[in-house]
């Protein structure tokens, strides 16, 4: 009994408690993922077409990738999709949640319209979009429009077909802001009021308590950004079919086209490893230079 | 917090590797064993969704056929044409594939891959050759000899023209002898300009697909290739086709009679909302306008080039799996589909039967204009088909034939240049492997 409850200890529960939580994340990663993911990566070593049987052929559909110049393309458009999309995200649904953090009456309502966006589905988003930025009957040119000036020819142009995918992937800021809301909740209010009284404006103590106490969730937030951007596929697939003149050629779109559409999974397999890779790397510089500039609670060292 | 780290980075890195090389999984359905003569027999059959009125004709006639056949159950899925290829790949990579489908080009891979069941043996057996056009079938002999596909209609290009616009810009109406420069001459009379814009366009783009400009290389004599099976080198680099192409790029940047892809994207409906004067586009159109009470519209075949006529079609038909565990009932299907289904099939005229003794037996419904039967039927006289099998063709198309195509449309390359990187990128590609 008295071993026991030694052994029992308070963190051991939590930390069961921690797996219990866990549990359905990891029994189907056990389960429906690993399997696919072992077979992918043996797959991307060979030439497989799904009907008949995969031949071995090395680093065949690696070294090709590399030859690929529609690869290449693909990554272009998938990394400038994501320089520019990444941190516009962060910085728009960080003052969105700066905003319905304000205590006023019917708040509630507003949190609601701005999430709502989030939860509704790629594929109506898309073709949404695509009318709102039709070049001669859209809102946005209309708009511009009526300001005097000519709108561009969106979607059609290949230097304007990607902008619009960037400013619509705005219209699902709503998860992200929901995090930083809830960061945001959490910073406890005496660290302004001390601050207020130690003479610090609202722009002082934005930078130095807002953005350091948030930075756990910036970073989350930006991690899951990071693979999420890398892995856009629905807006090129449904509204631009990769074109014109594959301006807007995701990398998962061509991913897809190669599984389904030309009968090459090996290839497919090996494009998705290095994807996979990519994402890794950016995933793991980020996660090295968070001791830089992401505080955590209860950790004794300084933001700076 | 280095702990934490750590737990995190484990988690986004199977985040990142899940969804991406998890994300594309699929499963097949399962149709049991097989089954004695008497035992109720059930079929899967894939096909893609046209939108819902053909796909309500479709749904009747799978009924149609298990409410006669009471020891068959064919049971359809409709699916976007795009998840329809994918969704039979998947059940032909597994063990129990569905057993009826609904052809196009794409499924020639699976011809390729020994997948697709030889239907001759069943069409010898069964069928009176005399009531169809045989000719028509021969690209269908995917080996020179042996139907891999049961045709069951056909679609072809025909013009179609808004009298009223004629009319009033006091047009001679399309005729059967108009030649393409008879076409583009009208349509310069049909564009109208108010204040720099266009607000009425004589034609539109509907040929600017491959097999749009195809079609007019083909009424030149051109072609890709000698043979549409499994050519080994394909040549866009031809005086024909680039005539076809040169002529289209025209219609926009030269003639101005043609709304570029900016424009035509804001007229919208164009033609049934009266904004373009004439087009020629598939005979699968006639859906939308059989019911459009006020448009006034009729329909020509498609102009000549200089003074000869080639028209395009396609066929619609039915293809059977190697591995189908019920062989024999999902022949009865698509013989029901060839033979006694033909006269209804007419008689609902969205497609052109295969059937000529169905099709004879047919009047001209209430609904057609007059120049319903010469434009919609004429063309088996000289028709010619407007596919190109082979196993890498779909994958030339994205990589290579589109991407082009859309700058000469955007008029970023000349014709020339364009045809001579299709030559490249295109035989790069099916030579490959």
């Amino acid at each position: 009994m008295n071993t026991k409850k030694k052994w029992w200890t308070r963190s051991r529960r939590e930390a069961l408690d921690g797996y219990v939580f866990m549990s359905p994340a990891i029994l189907g990663l056990l389960f429906f993922m690993l399997g696919p993911i072992a077979a992918s990566a043996y797959f991307s070593f060979t030439e497989y077409d799904i009907l008949s049987s995969p031949k071995w052929v090395g680093l065949d559909n690696y070294i090709e990738l590399f030859h690929d110049s529609l690869f290449w393309q693909s990554l272009k458009v998938t990394l400038t999709y994501s320089v520019v999309s990444v941190p516009l995200n962060l910085v728009v649904s960080l003052l969105l949640a700066l905003l319905l953090n304000k205590n006023i009456k019917g708040i509630f309502v507003f949190r609601t319209i701005f999430y709502l966006p989030a939860v509704m589905s790629g594929v109506a988003v898309a073709l949404l979009w695509k009318w709102i930025f039709n070049p001669d009957f859209g809102l946005i040119n209309w708009a511009i429009g009526l300001i005097g000036f000519e709108g561009p020819k969106w979607f059609i142009e290949e230097n304007w077909a990607l902008p619009p995918i960037i400013i619509m992937g705005l219209w699902g800021v709503g998860g992200s802001m929901l995090v930083y809301l809830a960061g945001l909740q959490g910073i406890p209010t005496d660290l302004y009021e001390a601050a207020e009284i130690d003479g610090a404006n609202k722009r002082k103590q934005f930078r130095h308590i807002t953005i350091p106490m948030l930075s756990p969730v910036i970073f989350f937030n930006l991690i899951t950004g990071i693979i999420g951007a890398l892995q856009v596929f629905t807006e090129g697939f449904i509204m631009t079919a990769g074109g014109p003149n594959n301006a807007t050629l995701f990398s998962v779109l061509y991913l897809y086209r190669n599984a389904f559409d030309y009968l090459n999974m090996g290839y497919a397999s090996a494009l998705a490893w290095v994807l996979f890779l990519i994402i890794l790397a950016f995933t793991l510089i980020v996660f090295k230079s968070s001791p830089m500039w992401v505080f955590y609670e209860g950790n004794r060292r300084s933001a700076k | 917090m280095f702990k934490k780290g750590k737990a995190a980075l484990a988690l986004a890195s199977t985040m990142a590797l899940s969804s991406i090389l998890y994300g594309c999984g699929s499963s097949s359905s399962d149709n049991g064993g097989s089954a004695s003569k008497d035992e109720k027999v059930e079929l899967n059959f894939i096909r893609w969704s046209n939108g819902p009125a053909l796909d309500n004709e479709e749904k009747d006639k799978v009924k149609r056929f298990n409410d006669s056949h009471p020891n068959i159950q064919v049971k359809m899925t409709l699916l976007p044409w795009d998840e329809t290829f994918k969704k039979i790949e998947m059940s032909l990579a597994s063990n129990s594939p569905v057993d009826l489908f609904y052809w196009d080009v794409p499924a020639y891979a699976w011809y390729k891959k020994g997948l697709m069941k030889n239907l001759q043996p069943y069409f010898d057996r069964d069928l009176k050759m005399s009531d169809y056009d045989e000719k028509l079938f021969e690209p269908f002999k995917f080996d020179g000899s042996n139907m891999y596909v049961a045709p069951e209609n056909y679609q072809t290009l025909v013009l179609y023209y808004n009298k009223d616009l004629f009319d009033k810009a006091g047009v001679a109406y399309p005729s059967e002898n108009w030649n393409w420069n008879d076409y583009l001459e009208a349509a310069k009379k049909l564009t109208i300009t108010k204040d720099g814009k266009t607000t009425q366009f004589g034609t539109t783009m509907s040929l600017g697909a491959w097999w749009g400009w195809m079609a007019l290389s083909q009424e030149q004599g051109g072609a890709l290739a000698p043979n549409i099976h499994d050519p080994e080198k394909l040549t866009f680099n031809t005086p024909e086709t680039k005539n076809a192409l040169q002529y289209l790029q025209d219609l926009i940047y030269k003639y101005h009679v043609a709304p570029d892809a900016a424009q035509s994207s804001a007229l919208g409906g164009d033609f049934l909302t009266g904004k373009i004067a004439m087009y020629v586009g598939g005979d699968w159109d006639l859906g939308n306008l059989k019911d459009k009470k006020d448009l006034k519209w009729d329909l020509a075949p498609m102009p000549k080039w200089d003074d000869k006529r080639v028209v395009p079609y396609w066929v619609g038909g039915y293809a059977m799996t190697e591995k189908s565990k019920h062989p024999d009932q999902a022949w009865e299907f698509i013989k029901w589909t060839m033979t006694d289904n033909q006269e209804t099939l007419a008689k609902q005229q969205s497609w052109i039967p295969v059937n000529k003794s169905a099709l004879a037996k047919v009047e001209t419904p209430a609904w057609a204009p007059a120049g319903y039967q010469t434009a919609r039927f004429d063309w088996m006289k000289y028709g010619n088909i407007g596919d190109l099998y082979h196993l890498k063709w779909r994958e030339a198309q994205d990589k290579a034939i589109s991407p082009i195509t859309d700058q000469i449309f955007a008029n970023k390359i000349s014709v020339d240049d364009a045809l001579k990187k299709m030559d490249e990128q295109v035989n790069e590609i099916i030579s490959k492997k």
